[in-house]
């Protein structure tokens, strides 16, 4: 069972670096609007510039 | 007349689009009227007393908008569009390539039909240096709140504004605020950008933030959700800790368990808990319980027999029930908070009408263009056609024909000559005048009149919720059965009795007020936003729960406010011809119906020889001899007679030559096409519907026969001062729907205050619920989801209710082990919490309009 006093620590820093990284993008405004980027993401892009044309590329 | 076409827009008779009649030989158009009203013409075949042919009942909806076409319209010749505004849109969105809109609109149920809207006005006030100093972020930025934003056709639409209007250099929405942040260039108008907004149909309001309120408001929220991260973080941990205990770890295992969970547990009942002990110490200094009271004792006696049994060794810990009910009051709070609409009380009531420019007469007598604000008593003015008067004043020169519907609720347009006066608030429409002031913007009746509904609307806060009421009961009933207990116990065995009165009231934790209730109304205030139902606060969902005094204004409300063409009998297009060559130059309201009627229905321009006014108010010209003449119309016909019997208020004028009738036609405000079927439900459904205008006598009753009002439910002449007293005589249960600046002293005096689509800003403001669709029908919707939303609630509280009782009792008794206490209480959290969700969206589809 000693496994744990390894284990048990670092399941703590894991939630708690999800816990900061989440005040961190919190901090940076990724959750001020939670609403028009689920639509935004059913329109379809239309017009097709080169980066998307690289990501394309890639598919 | 027995054998041309008539054409008749029928109040409230229809609901199904437009009819085409014509009336065999034998029968009369009286015959046709007569049936018409007596509902005898509902099905295809018209086997009734009259002889009837070609009649065709067909369904037609807007090509733009997918309302229903207004039966006088769609018989004028316009097919496909019920408005000139809708028209004028679809064009736009054609001619740029985005149609794609429509499809977008279809494939997202619920649909937002956008009304459009030929801007009533031109926000010139918005190029204004003062306001873009005070709310363009660096002179080009500016956020605007936009009524009728509802799907990702409306996302789409809004952020190709840059396509659309070459000012615009970009645009982003926000939903979850029902706002547009545009950038213009540096030489584009913000005037131009809200003209291309409300044409598209959703009326733009600037947002004149205070940047360090906005600011505080987004840090505010930012914290909201970084506290409520951080809790869910640290629940979740405290969780895997408990399963472990309650699954039987045992020894230097336990120990350490249980340590790790309370020093997790340690920042989330301090730091996370935090809002619950602000609120509950200042209640409590307040002398007044609310709700965050027996949450916080709860929290507290968990945390010392927590404590408690962690020194000495027993297995009693609650860490993970109380970390686990922190988490779910802070989501479900801060759910209610980010889904009400706080934008458009932000700024102050009074100022919209300082936002104007007028031409003002500086010392040297030369016209100067100035901020209203800067006016003072004296200054002489010119008004620009369409805008709003921002003083009281004197007519000093000139004549103008004017508006009042907003102050007083008048719909007829008013006629003002040298030496009259002129009241901030009303509607400057046509003429060449300069107005000198009296008063200024901030001293004029209209600036006490919103005044007082500040004062009103400020007072109207102190509405207790149900939710605190009954946690005060709560509160009594638990706290006499805990300290019952303790004395009961107190010479036998008292530490049993300490125990079992902490057990009592950790488990009767109120989670249904704390989680339950706010999660139900956030879900309602969502509902019917999708449905173009802004709700400002939870507050009025639960004052609709007991409303049963509906007082409705009049013009633009229960009627659509402007003049039209209700029927219409003519020969041959030639009359229209004639019609549009003597009305089309004149500036008269009646002149513009006619013409715009005539246009419409296909009639060119002629050319008179000679043209001049009638001193009965009429207009008559010279053509190839004969003399033509419109004016109002000398007998009254029989359909007029009819109107009359049936209760319209309409004036028929007639196109005559040499004194030989032509045609006629029949000029109204009509109802809305919904208002009889809405006002029908409210009644079928024990309310007291009642009408308050400020218009006259003689048009309110017609109105009021219309629809349908017993006489002593029609109030007329009623000044905005009275409105308000009504309301507040009217008690708790008063609603007030409206539109004008004459209704929003009743709005903060009424329990809930619903102003419709296209009210004054100030309305707006004053009112707890808008409706940004321009159909009363929202009326029944809005009353259907907040009874759901009570049905949902009184279910859970019934539920919580049994709960309490029950694991109370085994409380009480003895039965309820820690263990036991520590697993029910999230369990009964979530249980209503779900329950909360799954009945909100069962009641989507449910409404019924009429």
């Amino acid at each position: 069972m000693n496994i744990i006093y390894f284990l048990l620590p670092m399941a703590l820093l894991l939630g708690g670096g999800f816990a900061i990284a989440f005040i961190y993008f919190s901090m940076r405004g990724q959750f001020d609007d939670l609403e028009t980027p689920a639509h935004r993401m059913l329109l379809d892009q239309e017009t097709v510039t080169k980066d998307n044309l690289k990501g394309n590329a890639h598919e | 007349m027995e054998n041309q076409t008539e054409r008749f827009w029928l109040d409230g008779l229809f609901t199904l689009g437009s009819i085409s009649l014509e009336p065999l030989g034998g029968s009369t158009w009286r015959d046709v009227l007569t049936d018409l009203r007596r509902g005898r013409l509902w099905h295809n075949d018209c086997s009734g007393p009259t002889v009837m042919s070609a009649l065709s009942v067909k369904h037609s909806a807007c090509l733009h908008c997918g309302l229903d076409m207004p039966i006088g319209k769609s018989l004028i010749g316009r097919d496909n569009f019920c408005c000139a505004g809708c028209e004028f849109v679809y064009g736009v969105l054609e001619s740029k390539g985005l149609k794609k809109y429509y499809d977008l609109r279809d494939q997202n149920p619920p649909t937002c039909p956008i009304p459009a809207s030929s801007p009533t006005d031109d926000y010139l006030y918005y190029d204004d240096p003062a306001f873009i100093a005070t709310a363009a972020h660096q002179g080009l930025r500016v956020r605007f709140f936009l009524e009728g934003m509802n799907c990702t056709a409306c996302v789409w639409l809004l952020e190709k504004l840059p396509e659309v209007c070459e000012d615009v250099t970009s645009a982003r929405v926000d939903m979850s605020n029902s706002t547009i942040e545009v950038t213009r260039r540096p030489e584009g108008s913000f005037a131009k950008i809200a003209q291309v907004l409300s044409q598209f149909g959703y009326r733009p309001h600037a947002l004149r933030e205070n940047e360090t309120a906005a600011a505080l408001q987004l840090t505010e929220r930012r914290n909201d959700l970084i506290r409520i991260g951080i809790v869910a973080a640290l629940t979740g941990n405290i969780m895997i800790m408990t399963v472990s205990l309650y699954g039987g770890a045992k020894g230097e295992l336990e120990i350490l368990f249980q340590a790790i969970a309370a020093g997790l547990a340690l920042p989330v009942l301090s730091y996370g808990a935090w809002p619950f002990y602000r609120s509950a110490f200042s209640s409590l200094r307040a002398r007044h319980l609310n709700l965050d009271v027996p949450i916080v004792v709860a929290i507290l006696v968990g945390v010392i027999t927590s404590v408690w049994a962690l020194a000495t060794g027993g297995a009693a810990t609650y860490f993970d029930s109380l970390s686990m009910l922190v988490f779910l009051l802070l989501s479900s709070r801060f759910a209610l908070k980010s889904i009400q609409t706080r934008n458009l009380q932000s700024t102050n009531i009074e100022d919209h009408l300082l936002t104007g420019t007028v031409r003002k007469e500086n010392g040297a007598g030369i016209w100067v263009d100035a901020s209203a604000a800067t006016l003072v008593a004296g200054d002489r003015i010119i008004l620009r056609a369409g805008a709003l008067v921002p003083v009281d004043g004197i007519l000093d020169e000139g004549s103008a024909t004017i508006n009042a519907a907003v102050l007083t609720g008048e719909s007829a347009n008013l006629r003002r000559e040298e030496g009259d006066k002129i009241e901030a608030g009303c509607r400057f429409l046509s003429g060449i005048c300069v107005v000198r002031v009296t008063e200024p913007p901030r001293q004029t009746r209209l600036a006490a009149i919103l005044h007082e509904t500040e004062r009103l609307a400020k007072t109207k806060s102190n509405f207790v919720h149900m939710a605190d009421r009954a946690a005060q009961y709560f509160i009594a009933v638990v706290f006499t059965a805990a300290i019952g207990l303790v004395l009961y116990f107190l010479n036998d065995k008292p530490a049993e009795g300490i125990s079992r009165a902490l057990a009592l009231v950790i488990v009767t934790c109120p989670c249904v007020f704390g989680i339950a209730i706010p999660l139900s109304m956030a879900m309602a205030i969502r509902n019917a936003a999708r449905r173009g139902i802004i709700i400002k606060s939870a507050d009025a969902i639960e004052k609709l729960w007991s409303a049963k005094n509906f007082f409705f204004d009049k013009t633009a409300t229960l009627t659509t406010g402007s003049m039209v063409v209700v029927r219409s009998s003519y020969g041959q297009r030639s009359d229209l011809d004639l019609l549009i060559g003597l009305e089309s130059n004149r500036l008269h309201p009646v002149a513009a119906c006619l013409t715009q009627f005539a246009v419409e229905a296909g009639g060119q321009p002629i050319t008179f020889d000679k043209i001049w006014n009638l001193p009965s108010g009429g207009v008559a010209g010279e053509l190839g001899g004969s003399t033509y003449e419109v004016r109002p119309r000398e007998p009254l016909s029989n359909f007029h007679k009819e109107l009359h019997q049936s209760g319209l208020a309409t004036s028929e004028f007639g196109l005559y030559r040499d004194s030989h009738l032509l045609a006629d036609f029949e000029i109204g405000d009509q109802a809305r096409v919904e208002s009889a079927g809405v006002l029908r439900w409210l009644r079928a459904h024990g309310m007291q519907t009642k009408m308050l205008s400020g218009d006259r006598t003689e048009v309110v009753d017609s109105v009021a026969k219309a629809l349908g009002f017993a006489p002593d439910q029609a109030h007329s002449r009623a000044t905005p001062e009275e409105k308000s007293r009504v309301l507040l005589e009217s008690g708790k249960n008063s609603v007030m729907i409206g539109d004008g600046a004459n209704d929003s002293g009743a709005f903060a005096a009424a329990s809930v205050g619903i102003a419709v689509a296209g009210s004054l800003d100030v309305s707006l403001r004053a009112a707890d619920v808008y409706l940004t669709q321009p159909s009363l029908k929202a009326i029944p919707e809005l009353i259907e989801i907040a009874l759901d939303t009570k049905r949902a609630i009184y279910r859970n509280l019934g539920f919580s209710a049994g709960f309490n009782v029950v694991a109370g009792a085994l409380a009480i008794f003895g039965y309820m082990t820690p263990l036991w206490a520590a697993v029910i209480m999230p369990l009964s959290s979530v249980t209503v919490l779900m329950s909360a969700v799954i009945s909100s969206r069962r009641s989507e589809p449910k409404v019924e309009t009429p």
